[in-house]
């Protein structure tokens, strides 16, 4: 569940967003659409409790994300939130398989394998587990994108532009993928965007 | 997964950039703990060797020489004097006493001193097997030399003249009977062949009378007179007394081995202060391969963050790959330093028949690991600074 109220953001004292109220039940999805410099990656960093608002309130779960503390705010984002990137980062040193173990290592959870062998085989990874990620092809790199993003089961999925450089094909499987995995971890799935292609497949939108 | 294996993946993740960090920084390590062993060693074998000598008398020459010769007998002779002339000043009120040693010849390397039994009291050391010396030709064998040369009690040998293995001649008519074997001191008696001084003196009577030019002594010839002194009157008066009123000279050994200490702590002190320059290069290094994993890998540091890790996560990643490093260099400079020590002592034996012990070093060890964890802590303190700026938004934004 999410819910935000008044949320404002500035970067100086010239500019700042104000954005609209959010509220979300358990597994809703939402679609936000909007053109480059309107505030989308601001508005997902706000979610995830990267950035704090300069005013309002975040809900997650009942939890006001804008009144805790730090590290009690870096263990919830941790446990609570799973974040897409656009182009996928994940720790070069590691494999794929490593990459979901520290993954998971860092939310806190300790029963790791059995959830590292589902995300695998659902999102199609086993062939290359054991391979670091500069040695993924784009299809694979954007999927152990997805795979960080979901395999700790978080109550809310933020993705931040996931499809704007795929072709139609792609598009549409990680879209998929993404709603399949929101609903296998009754989540709330929020896709931040400025490809028009996904607009139909969301029926909750709102455009900055 | 956990913050060690992470940081072990990290570390090997960049092998060159590690190996000459490690490589440095366990050389330094290395040479550090091998000099200041070395050093300990070498001061206290010899300090130790000089068992409360306070003064050489000998022929004249270098007294550096006639100390190293007839009190750590690691050198040849300056030459020598005849007794008659020693005991004179032995009459003397400060002397408490003097044990005369005539040395010239040996036996595969090993030394053979004539002396008197009193030489074995000065070296605190007492027979093990057998007795002591007591007729001419009979001798007593130091420690070392009984194993080393697998000579026991009634085993007999002839005598090489000269201070060098292998020397041409030997005095072959005259067998030396072992009849006695110290117990071992870990000193300089260890390795050498006791005997009294008429054997020395017999050997060389009948080179004499077979006509052989080349090493004719003089009979009842000493090589020097080991004094200690009643009191430290004696240490006033007595070697300026000497080098100046004798045909002889008073070498002063506490003196001559400081004089020594002081040239070779040049050395030493200069192999120090270059392994000091190498650690602080490889604190530089060390410094610099966490400065630039801060830096390079912000963006997998801020994932990380956003995996739910807060600031002080990231600060024991950092120390962590600082910690593992240092670590492995300072057991792989530990190893080193043993090695090279061992190598070192092992030539010292076969050169100058001396088994030398290494002191016990974990203190060392202890004070080098603590200065070791002393330059990672400061390297990562400078290292993390960027992680308290980190802007985790702007970080990931740019990649998203």
């Amino acid at each position: 569940m999410l819910k935000t109220v008044d949320v404002t953001f500035s970067y100086t004292k010239e500019s700042s967003f104000n954005f609209p109220d959010i509220e979300l039940t358990s597994s809703q999805s939402l679609l936000i659409l909007g053109k480059s410099g309107i505030g989308k990656t601001t508005l997902l960093h706000l979610l995830a409790g990267i950035l704090s608002p300069d005013n309002g309130n975040i809900f997650i779960n009942d939890t006001n994300i804008t009144s805790i503390g730090s590290k009690k705010l870096d263990a919830f984002r941790g446990r609570h939130i799973g974040i897409v990137f656009q182009n996928t980062i994940a720790v070069s040193s590691l494999t794929v398989y490593e990459n979901l173990q520290a993954r998971l290592y860092f939310s806190g959870i300790s029963k790791q394998k059995e959830a590292i062998e589902n995300i695998l085989n659902q999102l199609d990874l086993v062939s290359v587990k054991n391979q670091k990620p500069n040695t993924l092809s784009t299809g694979q790199l954007q999927r152990l994108g997805i795979a960080l993003g979901v395999i700790h089961k978080p109550d809310i999925i933020l993705a931040d532009e996931p499809t704007s450089s795929l072709d139609d094909e792609n598009c549409e499987l990680v879209i998929d993928l993404l709603k399949s995995q929101a609903k296998k971890s009754n989540a709330n799935l929020i896709i931040i965007t400025h490809d028009q292609r996904i607009k139909n497949s969301f029926t909750n939108t709102i455009v900055l | 997964m956990n913050i060690v294996k992470l940081s072990y993946k990290n570390i090997i993740a960049k092998p060159l950039q590690t190996f000459l960090t490690v490589l440095i920084l366990s050389l330094s390590i290395g040479l550090l703990l091998g000099v200041k062993q070395l050093n300990k060693v070498f001061e206290s074998q010899l300090q130790q060797s000089l068992n409360g000598v306070d003064m050489v008398v000998g022929a004249k020459g270098s007294p550096l020489q006639l100390v190293l010769s007839t009190v750590l007998h690691i050198d040849n002779p300056t030459g020598n004097f005849p007794y008659n002339e020693a005991k004179k000043i032995a009459e003397n009120k400060y002397i408490g006493s003097a044990i005369p040693i005539a040395i010239g010849d040996n036996y595969k390397g090993y030394k053979i001193v004539g002396t008197s039994v009193d030489y074995v009291d000065l070296n605190k050391t007492s027979i093990e097997a057998g007795a002591m010396f007591n007729k001419t030709y009979e001798v007593v064998i130091g420690n070392a030399v009984s194993k080393n040369l697998n000579l026991n009690i009634g085993d007999t040998f002839y005598s090489g003249h000269g201070m060098i293995e292998n020397a041409v001649e030997s005095h072959d008519d005259y067998p030396l009977k072992v009849v006695g074997i110290l117990k071992p001191t870990q000193n300089v008696i260890d390795r050498l062949i006791l005997t009294n001084l008429e054997s020395i003196w017999h050997l060389h009577e009948h080179e004499d009378e077979n006509g052989n030019q080349d090493h004719t002594h003089d009979n009842e010839d000493i090589t020097a007179l080991l004094i200690k002194f009643k009191n430290k009157r004696g240490l006033l008066f007595l070697p300026r007394n000497i080098n100046e009123n004798t045909p002889f000279q008073a070498a002063l050994p506490k003196y001559q081995l400081d004089k020594l200490f002081k040239f070779t702590a040049i050395g030493t002190k200069a192999i120090t202060w270059i392994a000091l320059s190498i650690l602080f290069v490889s604190g530089i290094s060390m410094f610099v391969s966490l400065y630039r994993m801060v830096k390079e890998r912000a963006k997998e540091l801020a994932l990380i963050r956003t995996y739910g890790a807060n600031r002080n996560t990231l600060i024991l990643l950092v120390f962590s790959e600082g910690l593992l490093v240092g670590v492995f260099s300072f057991f792989l400079g530990v190893l080193l330093a043993t090695f090279s020590l061992q190598t070192i002592i092992s030539l010292i034996k076969d050169t100058y028949k001396q088994q030398i012990y290494l002191l016990e070093y974990q203190n060392d060890i202890l004070e080098l690991l603590l200065f070791i964890f002393g330059i990672i802590i400061i390297a990562t303190l400078i290292a993390i600074r960027p992680i308290f700026k980190m802007d985790i938004s702007k970080i990931i934004s740019h990649e998203s």
